[in-house]
């Protein structure tokens, strides 16, 4: 009986957007202020729901890139050309507006403190959105677990979360690797190219340490992922992964 | 329902072109239930088979050398998408149909990854139904049905069956992929026939 | 169009059976591959959305929504070990 009364269907809800952030040309990150938000975990996500005028409406799922504890819920949304919703949310949405939206929802590509490490974070392109959730987490919790994590991304430039991915890089339980696959600065120090075995085994732990991970990108960023840690010996039972149809990287 | 500022969604059009609940747009969609098939054009064959005398397949060569035409048609995705002005290039059904005789009420149209949808015989002739290659010119991309699809274009676009590979012509109706999952069995978008029952 | 996984199916799942379905386990009942709905391969920009075993591609569930009601097929998977809420 008590769990029957956990059950909680979905309901559409609204937020009020307080700011928008630009992250990079093509992305933004979007704080709502949500009453009676219940809190998530870090690394759900949430529908957003749009209504036209004459009643038409359209869905799209969002990763969360706000911490659990963190004041406001933030998306982190990158533009798609030919996409239906992105192009409102990064180009039209502004502060003031409501966003109607329902959540969090997803309980595979999340992490707890309880399921501890070491942590291995995978992000292709936005598919840093959740991860950020969880590295935020872990600092906002103190967690002792160790963390690596690895960003691919096409240049400096499309790199989103850049400043506090470098914070984040000064703590000394997170290491922060960098490989940029289309063009680096001369003076670029990182990696290069894309995500290979090699780099995954440079950049991650080893399969020794029995490493809790997390891949989330396009679709063919975490089939090579995954495929390559399981190639070093990864168990496959302990890397998850998240696939959106993203632009690639 | 909360209309979002700002949002326009898709833009309603011309009544007398545009079906009732479908918008217009200028993309292509994309809409797949599987993974695109690749075949290897020189084992490619179209096939018209079941309620016939004897089933008569045209291979990719025959097939290029069957008479062509290119026209424009509106299409209508049950997804609620309509593209207008559309040019296609591919050979008539009734081409096709004419080299099979055959006194079968239905097909079953059938292509490469396992899908099939029903349509009545009577709606592939006449100049109605063509298998296509070609789109705006140009051959047909995998991802939209290449190297060959059905094109049905006054029905639900779920019924011009991407990558196609031939006819099951039968005596009995017997639904298809969608059809069997509640889309309805004929698909008129003029009478909004999504779903069972519509 | 590159296929999603089972995560983008969290919301619908959740909203019809009233908790995270994502974790939910199933065995394939034609390779005999097992994982949970996050890994399924998931397409959904069709009228419906379908679901396939990672292992082979069998169709594992169906979800179709008819005007705010879903049919829900999920006859390529055996023993769905339901999460808990």
């Amino acid at each position: 009986m008590e769990r029957a009364a956990l059950l909680r269907r979905l309901t559409w809800q609204t937020g009020t957007v307080i700011a928008t952030t630009v992250e990079t040309p093509r992305v933004k990150t979007i704080a709502l202020a949500v009453p009676d938000w219940p809190g998530h975990r870090a690394g759900q996500h949430v529908d957003v729901r749009l209504t036209a005028p004459d009643g038409y409406q359209t869905q799209r799922s969002y990763s969360i890139a706000s911490a659990p504890g963190d004041d406001y819920l933030s998306l982190t949304v990158e533009r798609l050309d030919d996409g239906e919703v992105s192009p409102y949310l990064v180009d039209e949405l502004r502060g003031g507006d409501e966003l109607e939206f329902r959540g969090p929802v997803g309980g595979h590509f999340v992490w707890d403190e309880e399921f501890g490490g070491p942590l291995f974070l995978v992000g292709g392109g936005s598919g840093l959105v959740p991860l950020r959730s969880m590295l935020r987490h872990h600092r906002a919790i103190g967690s002792q677990v160790p963390v690596r994590v690895l960003c691919s991304a096409r240049s400096l430039e499309s790199l989103i979360y850049r400043e506090e991915l470098m914070k984040r890089a000064a703590d000394d339980l997170i290491d922060v690797s960098i490989t940029l696959t289309r063009e680096a600065p001369s003076s670029w120090r990182g990696y290069r190219g894309r995500i290979d075995p090699a780099l995954l085994s440079t950049a991650g732990w080893a399969a020794a340490e029995e490493p809790l991970t997390y891949v989330c990108g396009p679709t063919a960023f975490v089939e090579t992922a995954a495929a390559g840690l399981v190639a070093l010996g990864y168990d496959a039972g302990r890397i998850r992964t998240e696939r959106f149809g993203g632009t690639g990287v | 329902m909360a209309v979002t500022r700002g949002f326009h969604g898709r833009r309603a059009a011309d009544p007398s072109r545009v079906p009732p609940g479908q918008y217009v747009t200028r993309d292509f969609p994309v809409l797949s239930a599987g993974p695109t098939p690749y075949p290897q054009l020189d084992t490619w064959e179209f096939t018209i088979r079941g309620a016939v005398d004897k089933p008569v397949s045209w291979s990719w060569t025959d097939f290029q050398a069957l008479p062509r035409e290119q026209f424009t048609v509106d299409i209508h995705c049950v997804t609620k998408w309509t593209k207008l002005d559309v040019t296609w290039s591919g050979v008539s059904l009734d081409t096709l149909l004419a080299a099979v005789p055959t006194e079968a009420p239905y097909a079953v149209a059938f292509s490469d990854g396992g899908y099939t949808t029903n349509i009545p015989l009577a709606d592939l002739r006449r100049g109605k139904a063509w298998i296509v290659d070609e789109y705006d010119g140009r051959p047909l991309d995998p991802e939209h049905g290449g190297p060959a699809r059905l094109l049905v274009p006054h029905l639900y676009f779920w019924k011009s069956a991407k990558w196609i590979r031939g006819l099951d012509l039968r005596t009995a109706d017997q639904p298809g992929f969608w059809e069997m999952f509640g889309y309805h069995n004929y698909g008129d978008p003029w009478k909004e026939q999504r779903y069972y029952g519509d | 169009m590159e296929p999603l996984d089972g995560n983008a199916l969290a919301g619908v799942m959740h909203d019809l059976f009233a908790r995270d379905m994502t974790t939910m386990g199933y065995k394939c009942t034609s390779c005999g591959h097992t994982g949970v709905m996050a890994e399924m391969v998931v397409y959904m920009s069709g009228p419906g959305t379908v679901a396939r075993c990672r292992g082979c591609e069998t169709i594992l569930m169906m979800l179709t929504e008819r005007r705010g009601m879903y049919c829900i097929d999920m006859s390529g998977m055996a023993q769905p070990v339901l999460p808990l809420a």
